[in-house]
């Protein structure tokens, strides 16, 4: 039976007439349907982090500075570009960007660093003009951090803190640090080890690139497409990704790599119930609920945890190599 | 001693929509439908579970806007006009299902039921005053009440420590106001963190705020129990992370408990399914078709099309709430003597905070769910004990120090849903005004009237312009007029109001006007922006 006939029985009454609208001429002239004013002619310049590894800048001039340029340069002033340069305040590294005539725009950088924009003219061979510079700001941390505690009470190893991780639903960081744990009892090791039985060499790696391989690693299990990895690794990583893709495509496999790291690390690969968050639902939620959130899910918020670290066998795959 | 705490923490917060110079406004109706479906039945709920002694106890943050509107006399008579509409339609449709079609009827008769209750509480038990309602609930024990940002200003993306100070100085002043003591906690908007964060919150007294699982997880140094212990900052200022499995069971209608079968479907409601010539006495003036609330179907199940969904019944969706409240306090059980274990006999503790919203609005039967949730936890078992945050710093368990880590609880954990390329636009706007706003308070450290209230209104339509629900909302692609003319319109005030107040020349008329629609904060004090 449907919820309503085809007529219903029920009464037409007429709505209310409606009723004009009370608007006071006071604010009729702050409309709200112009956009609003293009610049407030002052000199701003405003660097913003939006997620680990992207930025958005924007300036505005409160005179053109080309004209400026022009009286001071002449003729000389063509041959110089607005352009911004992008510091990396802790290391000192610098990117040039030509600006961008919009006033604004984003840049890719690196998670947990600190970055300055300055916003000025440059010219092959001559000094760099600058005219502003803005806030510095962090960028997010992209993952754990590698200090623990001082307190005895809070120190936590690193099988440990697998654990902790695992149990928050964080499977990929449990995954990559349950890789450092690997690393710590095989001393330093397991995690490029393990990284050559997917085949390809890796030439000596540093402290920093062993981290990066176990993120590397940990991201590759969890289904993370090579492609969408290669712009994020240093040079040497990125050589051996994009050597092992082409010769041994199908070692990068999400359930190859889980299968070795399940027979090094002991992972229950039983337990893997990963099932797509529903974004889709969570974006219809938002829809009708007005303040709520695109709540942020994990991709894969299922536990993967081994049930412990077995050193002896991670130190037999050496000799498996 | 239990084996392990649960801490349920919910966030009541609709952005401040308020039309007089409209008889009728749609966007107004975000408040209402909240009142019916959501406050009013969880206050329901809380004084229920209270009265028969099984002693709920819980966090949740009333946001001041939502406190501004829930107090503003206009809104309560519109309000009052709205149910009383829902409750002529809902005995009309009493008869007309009884007549044409007794499958509904039922479903018909809950509705009639439902808000017959609501109309009582609304305006005998409550006296149309649901912030007193809270303010009791909170003085019975069941309640810790915390703050928010005053506008849900998203921090992290304000520019200058002023008007982020702003935000928090603005809101605890409120929160006075409404609940007569100070706030111990504060639901950070969007639970956005940026380090730093934890020195405004000191300042103005505040002993913790909620986080995203990440701000805990990713800070340093590592900590030791993960997001099942607070932290606190090195200043002191705790926080409590959101603990990601009782998330997903509540927030998902895949793998959570919302897309239950028995469970109403939210998507056919009576203001789309029935003849318009039936409907257009309960619709606006204009007519036009919107959500009315009387929802008949039920989900039916994943794959099946709204038009084959099945008929709502009201008693196999209150034993499916029940079940899945089973299934909660067992899981939590187990988690609770798992992570026991895992932390050597530390008993963790399990922080759920939620959009109150979820609780009725979108899940129909959240409230229902929550009030079998806490009569299992104090009858059916001994093994976690609901707690607050406030509770808990008060246990005096050693805290672990750490540094939290820069994280939102949006979309990717970070910032991008209130900072991308559709909403960028509005920071140059936005951040001009709050630079602005501190140069006018350092300007003018002791106005009089009439400069006093331009100052004071432009303050609030700086802190109107900054609510989060606009980006969201044009990051999201759904209300983006609205949001875009509500941006422009607080934008645009502001800037009248600060160049009349730099040419010290008022216009009265044009403040009253803008003082009489965006009435928020009646108690503010510009002085608040002034550098320090």
């Amino acid at each position: 039976m449907p919820l309503f006939s085809p007529v219903s029985s029920e009464q037409f009454v007429a709505p209310p007439a409606p009723q004009p609208a009370v608007l006071s001429d006071k604010l009729a002239a702050l409309s709200e349907d112009e956009p609003l004013p293009e610049a407030y002619h002052v000199d701003r310049i405003r660097l913003l982090a939006q997620s680990p590894r992207k930025l958005y800048l924007y300036w505005e001039f409160a005179h053109n500075p080309l004209e400026t340029l022009r009286r001071a340069f002449g003729a000389q002033a063509a041959h110089y570009t607005l352009v911004v340069r992008l510091t990396n305040v802790e290391t000192g590294d610098v990117s040039w960007h030509e600006a961008s005539a919009s006033r604004s725009q984003w840049f890719k950088v690196q998670p947990g660093k600190s970055y300055r924009a300055e916003l000025g003219f440059f010219a092959q061979g001559r000094a760099f003009i600058r005219l502003f510079s803005s806030n510095v700001v962090q960028t997010p941390r992209a993952g754990v951090a590698r200090a623990t505690a001082v307190e005895e009470d809070f120190r936590v190893s690193p099988e440990e803190f697998a654990r902790v991780l695992d149990e928050a639903g964080y499977a990929s960081d449990a995954l990559e640090v349950s890789l450092e744990a690997a690393d710590l009892a095989t001393h330093d090791e397991a995690t490029r080890i393990i990284a050559e039985r997917l085949g390809g060499q890796i030439v000596e790696i540093g402290e920093a690139e062993q981290a990066e391989l176990r993120s590397l690693l940990a991201a590759l299990a969890l289904g993370v497409k090579p492609d969408d990895l290669s712009g994020l690794l240093s040079p040497t990583l990125a050589g051996w990704l994009e050597g092992v893709s082409r010769e041994h495509s199908e070692a990068l496999r999400s359930a190859y790599l889980l299968e070795i790291l399940s027979s090094a690390l002991g992972i229950q690969t039983s337990l893997f119930a990963f099932d797509e968050f529903d974004e889709a639902a969570a974006r219809r939620v938002a829809r009708f609920v007005v303040g709520a959130s695109l709540v942020n899910m994990p991709r894969r918020p299922f536990h993967i945890w081994m049930p412990s670290m077995n050193v002896g066998r991670l130190k037999s795959i050496k000799a498996e190599v | 001693m239990p084996t392990g705490f649960f801490s349920l923490i919910l966030h009541a917060h609709l952005p401040f929509v308020r039309h007089p110079e409209h008889p009728e406004f749609l966007e107004e109706d975000w408040l209402y439908e909240a009142i019916t479906e959501v406050y009013l039945p969880l206050i329901f709920v809380f004084s229920n579970l209270q009265a028969s002694g099984a002693q709920p106890r819980l966090a949740m943050n009333v946001s001041p806007p939502l406190c501004e509107m829930l107090s503003d006399s206009l809104l309560q008579e519109r309000y009052t006009r709205h149910l009383e509409n829902l409750l002529a339609l809902s005995e009309k449709e009493l008869s007309r299902t009884s007549r044409e079609a007794p499958e509904f009827h039922p479903v018909a008769r809950m509705y009639k039921e439902t808000l017959s209750a609501a109309h009582h509480l609304w305006t005998t038990r409550y006296n149309r005053n649901l912030v007193r309602a809270f303010r009791e609930l909170q003085d019975e024990g069941v309640l810790e009440i915390i703050t928010c940002g005053a506008t849900h200003g998203f921090l992290p993306l304000i520019s200058t420590p002023e008007a982020k100070r702003a935000q928090i100085s603005v809101a605890v002043n409120n929160y006075r106001k409404h609940f007569g003591r100070s706030p111990r906690g504060i639901w950070l908007p969007e639970c956005a963190y940026e380090p730093g964060v934890e020195d405004l919150l000191a300042g103005a007294g505040i002993e913790y705020f909620i986080s995203d699982t990440h701000a805990i997880l990713y800070g340093e140094p590592r900590p030791r129990y993960g997001v099942y212990a607070p932290v606190r900052c090195p200043n002191g200022v705790a926080v409590f992370a959101r603990d990601l499995e009782t998330s997903q069971q509540v927030w998902s209608s895949v793998v959570g408990y919302p897309g239950h079968a028995n469970y109403r479907e939210f998507y056919r409601d009576l203001g789309w399914d029935a003849p318009l010539d039936y409907l257009l006495p309960h619709l606006h003036a204009g007519g036009e078709r919107r959500h009315l609330g009387l929802k008949y179907y039920r989900i039916t199940g994943r794959d099946v099309s709204q038009e084959d969904k099945q008929p709502y019944n009201p008693t196999l969706a209150r034993e499916r709430a029940a079940i899945n409240a089973d299934d909660f306090v067992g899981k939590r059980i187990s988690q609770a003597e798992q992570l026991h274990t895992t932390f050597h006999g530390r008993a963790p503790l399990v922080v759920s905070p939620y959009d109150a919203e979820l609780f009725g609005h979108w899940w129909y039967e959240g409230p229902q769910f929550i009030d079998f949730v806490f009569r299992k936890l104090h009858w059916d078992q001994q093994t976690i004990q609901a707690i607050s945050p406030g509770d808990y710093l008060d246990a005096g368990v050693p805290i672990q120090t750490q540094q939290p880590s820069q994280s939102s609880w949006g979309e990717d954990g970070y910032f991008k849903v209130w900072l991308n390329e559709a909403n960028s636009w509005m920071y140059p706007h936005q951040q001009a005004a709050e630079e602005r706003m501190t140069t006018l308070a350092n300007a003018h450290p002791l106005a009089d009237a009439p400069l006093r209230r331009a100052l004071n209104q432009a303050a609030r339509e700086l802190l109107l312009a900054q609510s989060s629900d606009w980006a969201f909302q044009i990051y999201q692609g759904t209300t983006v007029e609205y949001a875009t003319r509500r941006f422009r319109s607080h934008i645009r005030r502001f800037n009248a109001l600060a160049d009349d107040i730099e040419q010290n020349r008022i216009d009265g008329e044009r403040l009253t006007e803008i003082e009489s629609r965006d009435n928020i904060f009646a108690e503010l004090d510009y002085r608040t922006y002034r550098s320090r």
